[in-house]
Formats: structure tokens, C-alpha cells, sequence
């Protein structure tokens, strides 16, 4: 169970862009019924498509490329970073993928054309600057166009890619990776590496998302160390940091009755690495949040935390693009003895994409270096105000 | 109020005068605003520019070679490399099962931009962005996909949401989707995907749409592009406006033309209710009513009628407008490449210059009539308005007005340079014809009387009859008129234009087969070399060339290519050319420019020209016809097309060969063994039925509304005929009391409006001969860059005789019945009443 929750809210994006597909003006369809809520379509039950089960052990590099015959898979990029000067900077870049039709519906009617690919890929890109916040958002299909796509995910040598919009690896090893994108007037270009490895996280990477059995596959590799620059309106400045990258692929995902998620994740100054999410109800009467929370020790060993004793308390509520949005939060972990308090570095920090939610970079405030550090913090589900 | 109700009781007796006066307001109306808005429509949607949905490309990235495609490898590296403001696109045109062309353009909704990092949304030139990039998730993008249309396309092309239309080669395309308000205009817009399946072609790119980006990365864009292609911005394009602005000049024309029948009419309604209701104005001043009274009722009485005739011809006009805008649409898109969008509600802006119009139309038209009964005297009956004298001296100072506009038509035609001026001198000759009307069938009725010998009373009093009759008619007559000689003048010149391009096309189109799948060429020469030595193949090239005209304005021109060989040359019918043309031409030191291109964009003959940097000036040694072309259009030897542009691939090429040459069996031939498209071999036939369907196409709109005009002002002569038989009461029952039966009373009716509708009629002849050939050598010249000779043709005057003339039978027969049904005593009465 660990860690499964961030994941979801960053299918919810993907999910809910094809969820949203008849909204569009002029090809509405008055008839189609519009999808419930994010959440409907992250636990919609499509057949054909390979499941996540437990017991099946990730092998690497294959596992860093595309896992077409799953519906939904994503490469997840967050990082905190400073300047010369100590300001903070933050970046996210995300490929998500998605299946249109499921592997056995595509023997029966292959594509005509690399246009009807059933492969579809969404990234967005963001950058948190002291002045502001700027994201981008762009879609692209994976077929093939003479040898050539404009969005995929090799294995070997790692590469993931939307047009220029690229994470790869830069020799014949998995480390270290290059992230280069550009969005102009803005961009960035980052050097990722570590002298840690992977963690996979729940089961051997198999994370449980419901009582019944289903889940993800899930790995991260919450110990990067960034280098590189930022390009914003045209100015570059150079900056360093830690970065967290998430991988996960599944087919269903989610119950029906629940809203959206509060996930941190956080880089303590100590070395330690902490994820906590809450899903919360649809009916807040109804029943009390989902909570998971996992610490990952300097060594790369996790420590699953008891999620009845994680206290989350929101301090202050900011208004954002219309929503009101808990931005300050106290957090007491007594069963690690941690308190601390995350506050968003930027409120403004909403991406004002397809689907919009609010992910940015927080501070983490407390006593010593266990309880202090940096991270980013997901706001999703959150009613317009 | 009273007296509003008394004057309005009027029209409970004469229902008729009521209609008609109606009648003629709508008619005013409806045609005008129906054009204004159609054009007002046009306009905005040029305005904005091209679209895609709701966003805007600044230029296109198109091949070089025209009859080339863009590899999608191409496509793929630009965006790889970062440019992600450009779009796949595919446009093609393709025939359904039965027929009809559908233009449809594909593209790649994934790829289109949105706001993005440094531009926030809300400050974004297309807040809608996000909505398309998820859209293309949608049924758009996936299978079954869909075919978006615009509700004004599935209306004209009459099927359902949801539909598939199948195609000639017997494939379906996706299922029709309306969407109304994503400016798709006369196109229907889907997923490239679902198109090159549709269409069997995987791979296949016409071109890339090129969004907003700043100057920096434009210049890196161009400078990125392989050699195969080339980046053309929008605003060299052909500005859309400028292109169609003759055609919507015409329209406008024809929508003016249908109010001056409607003013003309509607101030003979008026004339009429007023002179009719002479006796009751003066009993109502009689019995104490001010004259300032009186006129505020009958301002008060004209204001009603104006207010429902107009919102009636308004509301008719939007109909109508929403009823022609798709013909319109298909007519700019087919003939222009210019797509319009076909909105569900019309922009009521332009209802106001309509409105305007008739407003002060009507004052100008109540004017006379209203002073004229106002300052009638109180005492003793007023005399007939229509007093011989006093509408002899009206037609007398009409017919010296009309002389003075058909002079200013006359000057018009000598000096015409633009569209305006010409439209405005066809005006001129239209009104100047209908103002000289009267005295002129004045004076043929004098000349008549004079033929008659006296003992024959009963035609001498049919003519003294007819010569007062003109006085009530004569403004009827001049609407009649106006219509038919607008309406034979356009279908004289539009049937002259047909038969000159029918001809252009029999010299143009020499060769028996032309090809346009310019990749076989090689496979072509070399099946010809083995199986048909006889037959040659000549390639054809065609570029645009952004230059710029004689006054520094900017143009794109078409550089097309002429062989030098005889039989070739002769395809070219010349307007004018200089000395020793043919050999300038062909050694290369000369070329020829089209008709457009030395009427429209001003270059002449010994004026000199820029092909290319590599190539010395050119002296324009030659003019020909170029008809049907929108686009002005240069003509140079092969050899110098090659000098100037090495990298173009011919766009097509023709076959020719001995008389005896069994053509079908070539191109089944051809098409069997090279595997060639049939769609890429066309006949000469085949071309020229495209050439006659395109010139079909430019007048289709023109058509329908000249024969919509014939229809008004033929209901307008019908309402007018009819009130004015109504109150001949008083000479029918004199005509009773002298012992004439009904039937020879019926007869002298028939005879009298018979007398003065061929009269008419002997006018619209040689004046609708004036206007073809006024419209042949200045408007259309002026318009589009074409002349062509006048060809005179019987059929559209028997036929326009027959219309007028049953037209007026119709009229003077249904009062009639009841006037010869009705005793003479009766009769006297209710005149004396």
C-alpha cells in the first residue's frame, strides 16, 4: 500500500482528459452523458487490457520503457531547486500514456495509418519561479511515421519523449538522465543523478490500491540529485537540487465514491525521503480519508507508517484560480515522533491545464533536520469555489 | 386617433391597395437585406481570418513542388525539434456516391497549440485552447471518429447528424457530426487519421498550419525547413476580402437593384392610396380637421405600414440570406478557395443600413404625393390627379432625367476603371432607361393615335385611354421594366460569357489526355516509348509568385508554362500582342500575362517584369484569355520556368498524338498497366466539364437572385395593375352606358394593358441588349478581369415576354371579373359614392 495515491491523482489527469473528450465545442454530443468526475474514469473497469498483479517482479531496463498492453503508465518528474543566489525553483515534468483500445482489439482491427495509433500521450511540463508560476501542456500519438514517433518510451537505452520535451538516459546505463524541455520563452535542462538505486515500492513494486487485489506496478527513484538550468522569458539561470521520479503502470485504479487527494512529497534535510497522501470521500459523512504514508530512510529502506496515527491538520486556506485550496498544514507523525509544518512556497503554483489542479513547491518547517526540509505538495478535487 | 382610423377604414374596402403597398415596402426590403447580410456575414468571417475552430494560423508550410505531398518524416523532425506551433494537415476534395464535391481538411487535433509556460491562459489569443487538445481525445480523434460540418453544409448537402457519406469509390467516411460554432464554413473538418484511411493513403500531408509563434522561432522554423518545402505566410495569401470583392459588389447590386423596383413600386402604392382616398381627405378637412392633424395620421398610417412591411422584408431578407449563404459559401470555396462560415444567426448589424434605406426611401416617396393631397383645395371635387397635362409634363421632365444618367452610364463605360464605378454606370443606365420610359411610350401611343383613321373611335379612345393610363402605370411599368431589363441584360451577358469560355476551352484544351501524377512520369515515357511511339508527353509547371504590381501593391501571381511548339501556341486566345510576339516569346525575352493581370494588377504590354533573380526583366509581349481564373496568371516558355525554378517537378502533363489515336483505349491502357489513378488521367472532356461547372458556379448566386428579382417586381406589376383596375370603375361603366358587352369591354382591357406591355417590352429589348453588352465590356472586365464578346440570343426574351405578359393578364383579369360582372348602374354609383 505503499505510496499508490500520488499515482492515481496523476492518472486522474490523464484519465480525465479522455473523459472529457465531448465537452468539446460544436462536437458535444447532448446525448453522451458527461463523466462523472475524475475519479469515475480512474476506476472504470475496461476488459482486454493486462492487469497489475501482485507477484510479478519488475525487471530493469525493460520495466523503464512503455507497457502498451496496460491502459494507463506514466513517468513522473518533480524537483526542488535553487539558484546561486538560494531563491527557489521548482520543476515538474510528467509523460503520461494511455491505451485507446485494448491489445486484443487491436489484432482484430489493426491500424489503418501511424495517425490511428492506439497509443496516446500527454505531458505537462511546469516551472515554479520566485515570479510566478509557468506550466505547458501538449498531447501527441505514438505511432510510428517512417521510424519516426513523436512521443514514446524505449527501454533500452531509456528515452521518453513528447516532441523536444525529453527524459533519457545520456550513456549505455540507466544513470544518469538528461531532462530537456522547452516551452517557450521557458525551459529547462537538468542533469539527474544518484548513487542510490531504485525503490520499489509496495509489494516488490506491486502497490495494492484496494481490498480486492487490484493496484499498480509502482518503482521510484526518490534520490536524484539535479544539476542544470532554467530558461524563463528567455533568462537563464543555473540551479541544483534533489528530484523524485515515479513510474507507474496499471489498468483500473480507484473507488467511485472518492474526490481527490492531498499528497506531499518530501526531501528531509536528515537524507529521508517521506510520501503521505489522504484520499478524501466524495461524502466527507460518510466515511474518513484514505491515508498512506511510507518513509524512505537514507539507505533507500522504507518504513510503511501506520496511517491512523498520521495526524493532518490544515492551518490556512488560500484562495487559488477559484478554488479555496489548504496550502499550510500541520502534520504529526508521533509513531516517528515528527511535526512539522508544509507550507506552499508560491501560492500560486495551479496548473491551468486541461484538467487543473494545483502541484507546487513546499517548505518543510520543524524542529531539527528530521522534521525540515523541501518537497511538493498535489492538491487535487477540490470544488470551484 | 379617429382620423388614423378613418384613413385606415379606407383599406377595408380596397384590401388590395393595402397588400400592395405592403408589398412593394417587403420588396424593398427582403432581396436588400438578404444581400447585405449574406455579405456582412462574408466579411466578418474574412476578417477573422482563416480558422480552425477557434484559432488562427499565421501561414502554412506547403511543398515546394505543388503536386508533391509532405512526407510525414518531415513533419515528425519539426516537431522533435521543438516546433510545436505547427500542424499536420490534410485538405483534399473528394466526390461523394452521387457526385456532389465535398472539400474536407484533416488535421491532427493533438498536435494544436495551446497557452502555454510565460502565457498564461487567461491571456492567451485562444482561452478555448485547452478545450480542443482534450476534444481531440474524443470521438474526433478516435474511432468510430467523426466528420465535423457546420448545420448550414448538412442543411445544403440535405442530410442527418450522424449520417456517413459514401464516397465514389464506394468507401465511408466517418459519421457527420454538427458543430456549430466551429467556423468550419463550406469545409468539413476530421481527423487525418480517419481521412488518409477514408481515402486509402496513409502518409500523405498537403501541407502543415503554422500557429502563432514569435519572430525568433518563425525565422528558426524557416530556417529548419528542408528544401522540398517552403513557409507561406497568410498575409501574402490573396487577402480574401480583396479577392471576392467583386462578387460581393454583385450581390450587393443585385440586392440594390431589387429596392429601386421596390421604391419605385412602393411610391406608386402611395400615389395611390392617397389620390384614391382624395375625396375622403378633403371631407375629413371639411369637417374640421387641420391639415397638421391630417398629415401626422398619414404619417402616423405610412409609419405602420413601414414598420410591418420592413420587419415582414427583414425577416424574409434573413431567410433568404441563410438560404443562399451555403450556395454562396460553395460558390467562394470552390471558385476563391475561400471559406466562409455559415453561422445559425445572422449578424443583425447589417440589418441597419436596410433599414436606414427604406426609412428615407419612404419619406423621399411620400413626400410629393402626401403635399400633393394635403394642399389639395377644400372646396369643389378635386380634379383627377392623374390630369393628362399634368403627367405628360412629369414623364417630359423623367425623360430629360433619364437622358442625363444614361449620358453619366455612357461616361461611365468610357471611363470605368474599378468595380464601383462600373456597378454605379450600370445604375445609371438601369434608372435612366426606366425614367424615359413613359414619355417614350408617350409618344409611340401619339404616333399610334396619329396612324388610326378617325372613323375607328373605339382604337382612337383606346389609345387617348392608354396615353392617361400611363399616368396611374407609368411608375408600375418603370419597376416592370427595370426587372426586365436587368434581367435580360445578365441573362444575355451571363449566356455570351458561357459560350465565349465554352470556346476558350475548346482552343485551350489541346491534348486529348492530360496526366497529373507527376512520380510516374518516367514509367509514363517509358510505357509510351514501347506501346505508343506516336504519342507525346508534355509536362506542365505551375508556381505562385509573390511579386508586386505596376503601383507597388502586393500580388501573387500563377507562372504556368506554354511549349514552344505551334500547336501549342495556338491554345492561347490573345486579347492583344505586341510585334513579332510569338518569337519574343519563344526566345525566351518576352512573356504573356493573362487578361486579369493587365485590366486588374495594371501591367500592359512593353512594361517589363522580374521572374526570378536569375532570369534578366521580361517584356510582356501578350494578353490572352484567361476566363474563369480568379487568380491573375503569366505564361512562360518551359526553358525559362526551368531556369527560374530547377527544384519544381511539372504539376502536370498532357499527351498528344495522331487524329486516329484510340484515346480511351490509352488511358484504359495506362491506367491497367502502370496502376495509375483513374482520378489522375483526365480527358479533354472531363476538363472541359470542370471549366463550364466552375463558370456555372460564379453565376449560380447571380442566377438566383436575378430571376428573385423577376419574381418581386413581377408580384409588384401584378399588385399595382390590380389597384389600378380597381378604380377604372368610372370608365367602365361609361364604356357599359355606350353600349359595349362585357366581353369586347374585356377585351379593350386586355387589348389596352397588352398594348402597353409590348410597348414596354419593345423597350426592354434594346435596352436589356445595352446593358449585356454594358455588363460584357465594363462590368465584367472591371469585376474579374474577363471580356468577351456579345452573343445575341432570342430565347431569354420570348420567355421573359411570356412571364411579363402573363403576368400583366393575370392582373388586369382578376379585378376585372368583378368590374364586368358588376351592372352599369351599380357602377355609377359607387363612383359617385
Amino acid at each position: 500500500m505503499k505510496g499508490w495515491l500520488p499515482q492515481h491523482g496523476r492518472a486522474m489527469v490523464l484519465l480525465a482528459g479522455l473523459a472529457a473528450a465531448p465537452f468539446l465545442t460544436g462536437c458535444s454530443n447532448p446525448d453522451d452523458p458527461p463523466p462523472r468526475d475524475d475519479f469515475a474514469v480512474l476506476a472504470r473497469a475496461e476488459p482486454g487490457y493486462r492487469q497489475a498483479r501482485p507477484g510479478r517482479s519488475l525487471h530493469f531496463p525493460a520495466d523503464h520503457g512503455a507497457h502498451p498492453d496496460y491502459r494507463i503508465e506514466w513517468w513522473y518528474l518533480t524537483a526542488n531547486l535553487r539558484d546561486d543566489a538560494g531563491r527557489a525553483w521548482g520543476l515538474q515534468w510528467t509523460l503520461f500514456r494511455t491505451a485507446t483500445a485494448p491489445p486484443s482489439a487491436r489484432d482484430t482491427s489493426p491500424p489503418a495509418n501511424a495517425w490511428q495509433s492506439p497509443q496516446i500521450y500527454m505531458a505537462h511540463f511546469a516551472i515554479s519561479t520566485p515570479d510566478g508560476h509557468r506550466e505547458a501542456q501538449r498531447y501527441a500519438r505514438g505511432g510510428l511515421h517512417d521510424g519516426l514517433a513523436r512521443a514514446g518510451a524505449n527501454a533500452w537505452p531509456f528515452r521518453a519523449w513528447l516532441d523536444d520535451w525529453t527524459l533519457a538516459s545520456t550513456t549505455g546505463d540507466w544513470l544518469p538522465l538528461r531532462l530537456s524541455a522547452t516551452a517557450h520563452p521557458d525551459g529547462a535542462r537538468l542533469e539527474l543523478d544518484s548513487d542510490r538505486g531504485l525503490v520499489l515500492q509496495g509489494q516488490n513494486g506491486f502497490s495494492r490500491k484496494h481490498a480486492g487485489g487490484g493496484g499498480s506496478h509502482y518503482y521510484s527513484h526518490p534520490f536524484l540529485q539535479a544539476r542544470g538550468e532554467l530558461t524563463v522569458d528567455g533568462r537563464t539561470i543555473a540551479v541544483h537540487g534533489d528530484a523524485w521520479l515515479d513510474r507507474e503502470w496499471s489498468s483500473q485504479f480507484l473507488q467511485t465514491d472518492q474526490a481527490g487527494w492531498d499528497w506531499f512529497a518530501v526531501h528531509l534535510e536528515s537524507g529521508e525521503k517521506l510520501m503521505l497522501f489522504r484520499v478524501r470521500p466524495r461524502d466527507p459523512t460518510s466515511g474518513s480519508p484514505h491515508v498512506h504514508g511510507v518513509l524512505i530512510q537514507a539507505d533507500g529502506s522504507t518504513r510503511p507508517l501506520e496511517p491512523d496515527l498520521i495526524e493532518f491538520r490544515v492551518l490556512t486556506r488560500t484562495p487559488v484560480a477559484g478554488h479555496e485550496l489548504p496550502l499550510h498544514w500541520r502534520i504529526r507523525i508521533p509513531e516517528i515522533e515528527r511535526v512539522f509544518e508544509v507550507r506552499a512556497l508560491y501560492p500560486d503554483q495551479w496548473m491551468d491545464v486541461d484538467f487543473a489542479y494545483w502541484e507546487g513547491v513546499v517548505t518543510v518547517s520543524g524542529s531539527g533536520p528530521q522534521n525540515s526540509g523541501t518537497g511538493y505538495l498535489e492538491l487535487t478535487g477540490y470544488p470551484r469555489q | 386617433m379617429r382620423i388614423l382610423h378613418a384613413l385606415l377604414a379606407h383599406y377595408r374596402r380596397h384590401p388590395v391597395q393595402a397588400v400592395f403597398l405592403l408589398t412593394s415596402i417587403v420588396i424593398a426590403n427582403a432581396l436588400l437585406v438578404g444581400t447585405q447580410l449574406i455579405n456582412a456575414q462574408a466579411r466578418a468571417s474574412y476578417a477573422r481570418g482563416e480558422q480552425l475552430l477557434d484559432l488562427a494560423p499565421i501561414g502554412e508550410i506547403a511543398p515546394v513542388n505543388p503536386a508533391a505531398g509532405i512526407p510525414e518524416s518531415d513533419y515528425l523532425r519539426l516537431r522533435l525539434a521543438g516546433f510545436d506551433f505547427v500542424v499536420p494537415a490534410l485538405g483534399t476534395q473528394v466526390r461523394t456516391a452521387d457526385g456532389t464535391a465535398l472539400e474536407l481538411l484533416a488535421v491532427d487535433a493533438l498536435a494544436l497549440p495551446r497557452a502555454g509556460p510565460g502565457r498564461p491562459a487567461s491571456a492567451a489569443p485562444t482561452p478555448a485552447g485547452g478545450q480542443h487538445q482534450s476534444a481531440a481525445f474524443g470521438g474526433f480523434s478516435l474511432p468510430p471518429y467523426q466528420v465535423l460540418i457546420a448545420p448550414g453544409r448538412l442543411r445544403q448537402l440535405g442530410l442527418a447528424d450522424g449520417a456517413r457519406i459514401r464516397l465514389s469509390d464506394g468507401l465511408d467516411l466517418p459519421p457527420l457530426r454538427v458543430a456549430p460554432d466551429a467556423n468550419l464554413g463550406h469545409r468539413l473538418m476530421l481527423d487525418i487519421g480517419a481521412l488518409q484511411s477514408a481515402l486509402g493513403a496513409p502518409g500523405t500531408l498537403s501541407h502543415l498550419l503554422v500557429f502563432p509563434a514569435d519572430p525568433g522561432r518563425l525565422a528558426a522554423l524557416r530556417h529548419a525547413l528542408p528544401a522540398n518545402l517552403h513557409y507561406v505566410p497568410a498575409d501574402t495569401a490573396p487577402d480574401p476580402g480583396e479577392l471576392t470583392r467583386s462578387f460581393h459588389l454583385n450581390l450587393a447590386a443585385m440586392g440594390l437593384l431589387a429596392f429601386v423596383v421596390g421604391v419605385f413600386l412602393t411610391f406608386n402604392a402611395l400615389a395611390f392610396t392617397y389620390t384614391d382616398r382624395g375625396e375622403l381627405l378633403r371631407r375629413l378637412r371639411l369637417s374640421g380637421v387641420s391639415r397638421l392633424e391630417l398629415g401626422a395620421a398619414l404619417i402616423a398610417e405610412l409609419v405602420l405600414f413601414l414598420g410591418a412591411g420592413t420587419a415582414l422584408g427583414a425577416w424574409l431578407g434573413m431567410l433568404l440570406a441563410a438560404l443562399l449563404l451555403p450556395g454562396v459559401g460553395r460558390t467562394l470555396a470552390q471558385l476563391y478557395e475561400v471559406y466562409i462560415a455559415y453561422p445559425d444567426t445572422l449578424a443583425p448589424g447589417a440589418l441597419w443600413l436596410p433599414l436606414a434605406m427604406t426609412a428615407t426611401a419612404a419619406v423621399a416617396c411620400v413626400l410629393h404625393p402626401m403635399r400633393q393631397s394635403l394642399s389639395a383645395p377644400l372646396l369643389g371635387r378635386a380634379g383627377s390627379q392623374w390630369r393628362l397635362s399634368a403627367t405628360a409634363r412629369r414623364d417630359r421632365r423623367g425623360f430629360a432625367a433619364g437622358l442625363v444618367l444614361l449620358a453619366a452610364a455612357g461616361l461611365a463605360a468610357q471611363n470605368a476603371r474599378g468595380t464601383g464605378t462600373a456597378l454605379a454606370g450600370m445604375a445609371a443606365l438601369l434608372l435612366g432607361t426606366a425614367l424615359c420610359l413613359p414619355a417614350v411610350l408617350r409618344g409611340l401611343l401619339t404616333v399610334l393615335a396619329r396612324m388610326v383613321p378617325a372613323r375607328h373611335a373605339r382604337s382612337r379612345w383606346l389609345l387617348a385611354d392608354s396615353r392617361w393610363l400611363l399616368g396611374p402605370a407609368s411608375l408600375a411599368l418603370m419597376a416592370m421594366v427595370l426587372a426586365l431589363v436587368a434581367n435580360s441584360g445578365l441573362n444575355t451577358m451571363i449566356g455570351s460569357f458561357r459560350a465565349a469560355t465554352a470556346d476558350w476551352l475548346d482552343q485551350r484544351l489541346a491534348a486529348p489526355l492530360y496526366l497529373r501524377d507527376a512520380d510516374r512520369n518516367q514509367a509514363i515515357d517509358d510505357w509510351l516509348a514501347t506501346n505508343a511511339p506516336d504519342i507525346d508527353r508534355i509536362d506542365r509547371y505551375r508556381t505562385r509568385l509573390e511579386t508586386r504590381r505596376p503601383d507597388g501593391s502586393a500580388v501573387r501571381i500563377e507562372v504556368v508554362t506554354l511549349p514552344g511548339d505551334p500547336a501549342w501556341s495556338n491554345t492561347v486566345q490573345r486579347v492583344d500582342a505586341a510585334d513579332a510576339a510569338a518569337e519574343r516569346f519563344d526566345s525566351g525575352q518576352g512573356l504573356y500575362i493573362s487578361e486579369r493581370a493587365w485590366r486588374l494588377d495594371g501591367w500592359a504590354i512593353g512594361d517589363t517584369v522580374n521572374l526570378c533573380a536569375s532570369v534578366p526583366p521580361l517584356t510582356v509581349v501578350g494578353i490572352y484569355h484567361d476566363y474563369g481564373n480568379p487568380h491573375s496568371q503569366w505564361m512562360i516558355t518551359p526553358e525559362l520556368f526551368a531556369h527560374c525554378w530547377p527544384q519544381l517537378a511539372p504539376v502536370s502533363s498532357a499527351l498528344r498524338g495522331p487524329e486516329d489515336t484510340d484515346w480511351p483505349g490509352v488511358r484504359l491502357a495506362l491506367v491497367e498497366s502502370l496502376g495509375l489513378a483513374p482520378d489522375d488521367i483526365i480527358d479533354q472532356a472531363g476538363l472541359k466539364a470542370a471549366g463550364i461547372a466552375t463558370f456555372d458556379r460564379t453565376f449560380l448566386v447571380t442566377d438566383a437572385l436575378n430571376l428573385l428579382t423577376l419574381l418581386v417586381a413581377g408580384i409588384g406589376v401584378f399588385c399595382a395593375v390590380s389597384a389600378i383596375h380597381h378604380h377604372r370603375i368610372f370608365q367602365q361603366a361609361l364604356l357599359a352606358s355606350l353600349g359595349l358587352t362585357a366581353a369586347e369591354r374585356g377585351a379593350l382591357m386586355l387589348l389596352q394593358w397588352g398594348l402597353l406591355g409590348v410597348l414596354a417590352l419593345a423597350l426592354v429589348w434594346p435596352f436589356g441588349m445595352v446593358l449585356a453588352a454594358y455588363l460584357a465590356s465594363v462590368v465584367t472586365p472591371a469585376a474579374f478581369g474577363w471580356s468577351f464578346p456579345l452573343r445575341l440570343d432570342w430565347t431569354p426574351f420570348a420567355r421573359l415576354a411570356l412571364l411579363s405578359t402573363s403576368s400583366l393578364v393575370l392582373a388586369v383579369l382578376w379585378p376585372s371579373i368583378r368590374l364586368l360582372r358588376t351592372p352599369p348602374a351599380v357602377m355609377l354609383r359607387e363612383e359617385r359614392a
